[in-house]
């Protein structure tokens, strides 16, 4: 007896590494393939979800190894969308409808603040994916690094979620309160703490939110890879390519169209992979239910929201100038803000005012830049953009100026003056809001590169309409002047120069 | 941040798209690619949008759109 109870144990445990090694490996199916449908970058544009609803539908009813997924900026593009109840409900709810199975966070995605992407974490029917975010004392729920997916012949797939840092601000691309209390690393240095993903699992995706170039890195560094499905550069990649190994994958944006990646492995193993984009401006099918949802949807109610009433009327170039001036500066607590008059698209605001009246007056999307400046810098905006135009450009808040002009009309010199009248300090520099329009395509001295605070214009005005602000006191604003050349002798006086 | 256009570098405010970067280097070529005539590729010749995000040190091409 005391001969057989060794050999029964070894026996036994035998037998049970045996069954736990066969369990441990994929059934040995002959061969599996997994499709993989992506998107990245929707920015709000729900419209073609009903024809990506319908090609994956197809796919899913041929095959149970089907996966969509979405490489992260799905929110903040579109109004109808930006400014539903709650904000983003849209594209929440027709991710949840077509079935997305994973979903990696993008820079955009805090663009509605922390409560609201909690109310998205909360509510998506799909698992949302970050490994470079640690969340301290933000109030959005804590996103796993990974995700593993099984598909058929004990096939697992893990896919790594990461999101885009910039290289100075150490955050993703967005206004830097909505991310207050999270902690963000390097993509690149943290994905390399997850090559263990390799070791269990027969797939091993990267699900990214860091622009094509980083991707092109990031399959360098890391060859254990099998495919990155990436997003943020808005990267239209036709024929995804493998680099060092590693298939890269992106679907352009806004929708334009769906990727697809289909992996064929038999017992186990990679036998081949591919990828390709499906244009959607050419498919015509569309899911008649999700339509319906869209259709629904893009009668947002929330665009005829009352957010601010005046009985005195805000009309022309200067008064409303000067209100969409003063709404950057007081919301984003800076010094002076300039606005193009070729950026006021509305005429006047009266009586009721709505979302979609700001939108009207203010429609191109532009974010607000903010430049540090001197007043010598701040004077060569103001006469280039005066000669530019041959005449006043742009409306201004914080200060007011006005444009000495030669006999043949052009800048001579500019004279400013603080709001309340008083003499211009021009010792300071200022901290200048511009609108990513005017920081592009005006000419201007500038010793300080600027950086985007990533909030539009529009968001900013709706904001400062929408706290109570007294319209009224715009009637009759004028804060940008000309004056005439000087007759004779030196055209400049001493102190305008 | 610095950005290569055509091989001529252009100094561009941190965040900005590819639209600005544009705007900046050329109107009239991001009147162009707004209008459809002509694409924007990077070094990889896969084409962008105008709305795309940017990073320092990327190296972009104007091509005619066929």
């Amino acid at each position: 007896m005391k001969r057989t109870k060794p050999a029964l144990a070894i026996a036994v445990a035998t037998l049970i590494a045996i069954t736990a090694f066969i369990w441990s490996r994929p059934a040995q199916a002959d061969a599996v393939r997994i499709t993989i449908f992506h998107t990245n970058d929707i920015h709000g544009k729900i419209d073609p979800l009903a024809k990506i609803a319908r090609l994956v539908d197809i796919e899913r009813k041929k095959n149970p190894n089907v996966f969509l997924m979405g490489a992260g900026d799905n929110f903040s593009g579109n109004p109808i969308v930006d400014q539903y109840i709650p904000r983003g409900l849209p594209v929440l709810e027709l991710f949840n409808r077509l079935g997305y199975n994973l979903v990696a966070l993008g820079n955009h995605e805090f663009d509605y603040g922390q409560e609201t992407l909690r109310y998205h974490l909360q509510h998506a029917s799909y698992k949302v994916v970050c490994a470079n975010m640690k969340v301290r004392e933000g109030i959005v729920p804590q996103p796993p690094p990974y995700v593993i997916l099984n598909a058929s012949g004990g096939i697992r797939i893990a896919v790594l979620g990461l999101i885009q840092t910039g290289k100075e601000s150490g955050i993703p691309d967005t206004h830097p309160d909505r991310v207050k209390g999270i902690r963000f690393t390097d993509p690149l240095e943290t994905a390399g703490k997850f090559s263990f993903l390799r070791k269990k699992n027969q797939v091993f995706i990267a699900l990214t939110h860091i622009g094509f170039d980083q991707d092109v890195l990031l399959a360098q560094r890391m060859p254990e890879l099998d495919c990155i499905i990436g997003g943020h550069s808005h990267t239209a990649v036709v024929h995804p390519a493998e680099s060092n190994g590693v298939l890269i994958a992106q679907a352009g944006s806004n929708g334009q169209y769906l990727g697809r990646i289909d992996i064929d492995l038999k017992n186990g193993r990679i036998a081949s992979k591919k990828g390709e984009l499906i244009d959607l401006g050419k498919i015509a099918d569309e899911d008649p239910q999700v339509a319906e949802m869209i259709a629904r949807f893009n009668h947002n109610p929330a665009l005829a929201r009352v957010i601010g009433h005046t009985t005195v009327p805000v009309t022309g170039k200067d008064e409303l100038g000067s209100l969409m001036t003063d709404a950057v500066r007081v919301t984003q607590r800076l010094d002076i803000v300039f606005q193009n008059n070729g950026g006021i698209r509305s005429d006047i605001l009266q009586n009721d005012i709505r979302i979609q009246d700001v939108y009207q007056l203010d429609p191109f999307g532009n974010d607000v830049v903010r430049f540090e400046m001197t007043p010598t810098e701040i004077r060569s905006l103001i006469t280039r953009a005066f000669d530019r135009r041959k005449g006043i450009d742009l409306q201004v808040s914080g200060i007011e100026y006005a444009v000495r002009v030669t006999p043949e009309g052009t800048a001579a010199a500019v004279e400013i003056k603080n709001v309340d009248g008083g003499p211009f300090d021009e010792r300071k520099t200022y901290g200048v809001g511009l609108s990513s329009y005017i920081a592009s395509a005006y000419s201007f001295d500038h010793r300080d590169r600027g950086a985007s605070l990533f909030i539009t214009t529009a968001e900013c005005l709706i904001r400062y309409i929408e706290k109570g602000t007294d319209l009224a006191r715009y009637r009759g604003t004028v804060r940008a002047h000309i004056l005439p050349p000087v007759a004779g002798g030196d055209p400049v006086p001493a102190r305008e120069k | 941040m610095k950005v290569k256009i055509n091989d001529q570098s252009v100094e561009i405010f941190e965040g900005a798209k590819i639209s600005d970067v544009l705007r900046k280097f050329s109107p009239s070529e991001w009147k162009a690619v707004d209008s459809g005539k002509k694409k924007v590729v990077d070094r990889n010749g896969n084409t962008v949008s105008l709305n795309g995000e940017l990073a320092g040190g990327e190296k972009l091409r104007i091509e005619e759109n066929q």
